[in-house]
């Protein structure tokens, strides 16, 4: 068994949205239009229900996976899934998160309170990790098969595996027949079959040390016992299930937790809509439970799709009644009319006009979009709106999008294509054939840079929450928190973050930090008891490009909650290229926990070198070698699946020189990272998305400086492969 | 399971707990996301107060439209029963850009629906085969492709067999106004879905003062009257 927490990074850093609504009827065409709001487009839209009822499961066992009432079964969730099931009976409280990885594998983190497994009256909270892989679809005759790991980084005493083939009958009847190995070895168990592959398969050791490690070697190991299920979709709503467990609760019998009377455990599930199912179970002669599961699929949008209005159309130049011969010249006024005229039109559709420069029959713009997450509708808007502003003789549109001042890519549309492909059937992928690519790191020529607005703030309510302190699994703190930026240029920018903690209870912890090692992340309490009204960041940040395909950032101040100092960074990364390569050195002092102005003794210098590779269809890895706050080296490996609509989940896990028994429990730094964008659940663009990461456990080693503006993050969006991963929007 | 705490404070700033506080963020930002959701929520609580769905007649007079001059028209979502009007606000080779008072984008070429802009799950593009000539004569088969995005936001299409053929003259009134029209019907069959078209063209005059126009699966039927057409 494993600890876990679960420490949020809130909202990721979104830029500030200047202005959602456009109203771009041409004064001409402005006729007296009621001001009727299509109310229904904000009702969301029910997706439809899927063909194959009995095949895909809509409700999850007592541990979280597909299965039947606690036993697993073969399926998998539709790709890209979410799921939660809240299970309970006889006091075993169990909440499971699960995520369809791929369309094959499903990973489930699990905080539970077995209350009283270990020692009478007293709660005991376990955090596992499960792994469920579908190996062989169903065919017509073949049944699904499936093998699990439960408890993968655990300490043994719940871990266990199976191998489960699942074979639906019609399209109402779901059977399954299963062999498990550990707790799910235990009812009628007998010699495990592996044996003949030798004797080491017949002992199984329950004692694995500090937890954290894959324990491998106890896998399928040691006796193993039959398992089975059967689901009936009675109704469309209602599903009853029966099946044989393989676990025989043999530990929570003998403490009077469980009355053990049968291994048959019957069940009945009611789907109250796409996303909940409820269920109410009678389990082993005794037991009365209940579940309730939520289902959340990434790629069905709450709207059925994004409820962004119409961008300005093409205006094509044969209807343009000016004037403008081939070789005209503009001069000064019309050319700052010009740039008034696009300014303010792209203003209205939220995208910031930075530079302008015309040079023979090529524009070059230069805009910074603090509005799109889906970063082709910010350069198709704006090549849109170009074909409304400029003189018939451009004909080359050079657009350049901004991040911090730095100048990500040039992106490169013919204007006679933008005309012809507007409404053309396949528009968005001839598009994108025509589109060139390629570097910007020379400076514009005749640019002028604007910055509006120059200074920006907000003050928004936050919640801080603490998960899994045993002696209250849930605190949170609330409060305002207070963000404003001022950009001295528009590569140079002062930005901070205070918050002012109005209620809450975190920092009332008595658990305090027995690290070994510095204590760089443990004292966390401190912060929260000292720091309730602090400074969550306040640095000032310089963007510059050194060179082609070459990135840079500086940054000094106060870098995040407990670490202040100074931090640079340098990146490579071509804009076709699915390599990219940084390095980062930071001087990292601690601050003090009243999250003031003030530091701690400790300091150090910590840094990393860094690869990153987009292997394609929104899949991305990364790996970080370097020295960690607490001093150690060592090196991070990341892998994160990233939807088209922004949603995005990872897992990272690193090693260090430090010992296992130094780290403490756990053994070793990993996590989970998830992030959702508030667009998809809004159906109108937005930047801010909500990003947590799941920990195991925080510990001292491998902890890494959580600095923000990291390089890789700020110009990927405008690179290959994300760009023609959206391309299909660039119309939109 | 040792007596050791690694305790873990984080920052989650909660979303849907601020939704449910109801309170929103201010600053320079002129719609910040929480007021969207609270805006959207707003909206859904006034659209199901709404006993009744309010219809083209409810919304404007034949007097206002005959103030305008140049061209109008209405487009519903039958399935919300919601209306609202359009302007015309670019020509591009023959395909025309309408834009509703909410600023949602309605494609028309030659009158046939090619794309949405804004409705949810959006018609992205069209190719709409002979169905201009079709229509014209009121008889014959053809094919339509339809390009949507999926939940990813990436390109996927459908492709439909449709008949065109006539149905019964027809005299419709629209905001008081009446036009003998004829009627031309058109059935259209994909491997995943069907759905059924229907155009109303005034005799004489030629102009497709309405139709129903299916989008998607999610959207369902559009229905488009048209007010002061465009000039040809």
């Amino acid at each position: 068994m494993d600890k876990a927490d679960y420490q949020g990074m809130g909202l990721r850093n979104g830029a500030f949205t200047l202005k959602m609504r456009t109203d771009f009827a041409t004064p001409r065409y402005r006729a007296r239009i009621a001001g009727i709001v299509l109310a229904a487009s904000v009702i969301a839209v029910v997706p439809a229900a899927s063909q194959d009822q009995a095949l895909q499961p809509t409700h999850l066992a007592f541990s979280g996976t597909p299965g039947h009432v606690e036993m697993p079964s073969a399926r998998t969730l539709p790709d890209g899934t979410f799921g939660v099931a809240i299970s309970n009976f006889s006091g075993f409280h169990r909440n499971t998160l699960v995520f369809q990885a791929t369309p094959r594998l499903s990973v489930a983190f699990r905080y539970s309170n077995l209350k009283g497994f270990l020692r009478p009256g007293a709660d005991y909270f376990d955090r596992s990790v499960d792994l469920h892989y579908q190996l062989i679809r169903e065919g017509r005759y073949r049944p699904a098969v499936a093998v699990g790991l439960r408890d993968v980084g655990g300490t043994g005493l719940l871990a266990s595996e199976y191998v489960v083939a699942s074979k639906a009958f019609g399209n109402r009847v779901d059977a399954s027949l299963g062999l498990g190995w550990g707790r799910l070895g235990t009812n009628n168990s007998f010699r495990n079959p592996l044996s003949v592959f030798g004797s080491s398969f017949d002992k199984r050791d329950t004692d694995f040390g500090l937890g954290g490690t894959f324990s491998a070697d106890q896998w399928f190991r040691g006796p193993a016992a039959v398992f089975a299920g059967l689901n009936w979709q009675a109704t469309d709503k209602l599903a009853l299930s029966v099946e044989y467990s393989s676990d025989a609760y043999g530990r929570e019998d003998g403490a009077g937790l469980l009355d053990y009377r049968s291994a048959v455990n019957f069940g009945a599930q009611y789907r109250l809509n796409n996303n909940v199912t409820l269920g109410a179970h009678y389990l082993y002669g005794s037991a009365i439970g209940a579940t309730a599961t939520i289902l959340l699929n990434p790629k069905q949008q709450p709207s059925g799709g994004s409820l962004l209005g119409a961008a300005p159309p093409v205006t094509p130049r044969n209807a343009d009644v000016s004037s403008w011969g081939a070789n005209d010249v503009l001069s000064d006024s019309e050319s700052t009319t010009l740039r008034i005229d696009l300014a303010n039109a792209l203003a209205q559709n939220g995208i910031i006009l930075q530079g302008l420069a015309i040079s023979g029959r090529t524009a070059r713009v230069q805009i910074s979009n603090p509005t799109y997450d889906i970063e082709p509708q910010a350069i198709g808007r704006t090549a849109r709106i170009l074909t409304r502003v400029m003189p018939a003789n451009v004909d080359t549109f050079e657009i350049i999008p901004n991040v911090n001042g730095l100048r990500t890519s040039r992106v490169v549309v013919q204007r006679d294509d933008l005309e012809q492909y507007e409404n053309a059937p396949d528009g968005a992928a001839l598009s994108y054939a025509a589109a060139r690519f390629d570097d910007a790191a020379a400076p514009a020529e005749t640019t002028s840079i604007q910055v509006l607005p120059r200074f920006s703030w907000g003050i928004a309510p936050y919640v801080a929450t603490s998960f899994f302190d045993p002696d209250k699994p849930l605190r949170a703190d609330f409060g305002a928190e207070l963000s404003a930026r001022y950009d001295i240029a528009p590569n140079v920018v002062l930005s901070g973050a205070a918050q002012f903690r109005l209620a809450g209870n975190i920092g009332d912890s008595r658990r305090l930090s027995d690290s070994v090692l510095p204590q760089v992340r443990t004292g966390a309490v401190l912060y929260a008891r000292e720091g309730g009204t602090g400074i969550d960041y306040l640095t000032l940040d310089y963007f510059t490009r050194p060179g082609t395909n070459l990135y840079g950032r500086l940054t000094v101040g106060y870098l995040e909650a407990m670490f202040g100092g100074a931090s640079a960074e340098v990146l490579w990364k071509p804009v076709d290229s699915r390599l990219a390569l940084g390095v980062e050195v930071n001087f990292a002092q601690q601050r003090d926990f009243d999250r003031l102005f003030g530091f701690q003794d400790y300091g150090v210098v910590t840094g990393h070198a860094s690869a990153y590779y987009a292997f394609g269809n929104g899949v991305e890895g990364s790996v970080d070698v370097g020295r960690y706050l607490a001093g150690d080296i060592g090196a991070t490996v990341s892998l994160a699946r990233t939807f088209g609509n922004g949603w995005a989940i990872g897992a990272f896990a690193t090693m260090t020189d430090v010992s296992a028994e130094d780290f403490g429990e756990g053994s070793f730094d990993k996590g989970v990272t998830l992030s959702i964008p508030l667009s998809w659940f809004v159906g109108q663009p937005s930047q801010r998305s909500l990003s947590t990461v799941i920990r195991p456990l925080t510990r001292d080693g491998g902890a890494r400086l959580n600095v923000r503006n990291r390089l890789y993050g700020l110009v990927t969006d405008y690179h290959e492969p994300e760009l023609a991963d959206q391309w299909g929007q660039f119309w939109r | 399971m040792g007596a050791i705490l690694a305790m873990n404070v984080g920052y989650f700033r909660l979303l849907v707990t601020l939704g449910v506080l109801g309170i929103a963020g201010c600053g320079t930002e002129r719609q910040s996301p929480l007021a969207q959701v609270a805006g959207n929520l707003k909206t859904i609580v006034q659209a199901r107060q709404q006993s009744a769905p309010q219809g083209p007649d409810d919304l404007i007079t034949r007097a206002e439209i005959d103030q305008v001059t140049v061209p109008y028209g209405m487009v519903g979502i039958e399935r919300r029963g919601a209306y609202v009007t359009m302007t015309l606000a670019g020509q591009n080779r023959g395909y025309n850009t309408w834009v509703t008072g909410d600023g949602k984008g309605i494609i028309l070429l030659d009158n046939i629906l090619t794309g949405t802009k804004g409705l949810g799950a959006d018609l992205s593009t069209a190719d709409v085969g002979a169905l201009p000539q079709l229509i014209a004569s009121g008889n014959g088969s053809t094919t339509r492709a339809h390009n949507y995005l999926d939940g990813e936001g990436h390109p996927y299409a459908i492709t439909y067999n449709c008949s065109v053929s006539r149905a019964a003259n027809e005299v419709i009134t629209i905001v008081g106004k009446t036009h003998s029209t004829r009627v031309v019907t058109e059935s259209c069959v994909s491997n995943q879905e069907t759905f059924e078209n229907r155009y109303w063209i005034g005799q004489g005059d030629g102009v497709m003062w309405q139709s129903e126009q299916w989008v998607s699966s999610g959207v369902g039927h559009l229905l488009l009257l048209t007010f002061v057409p465009v000039a040809r």
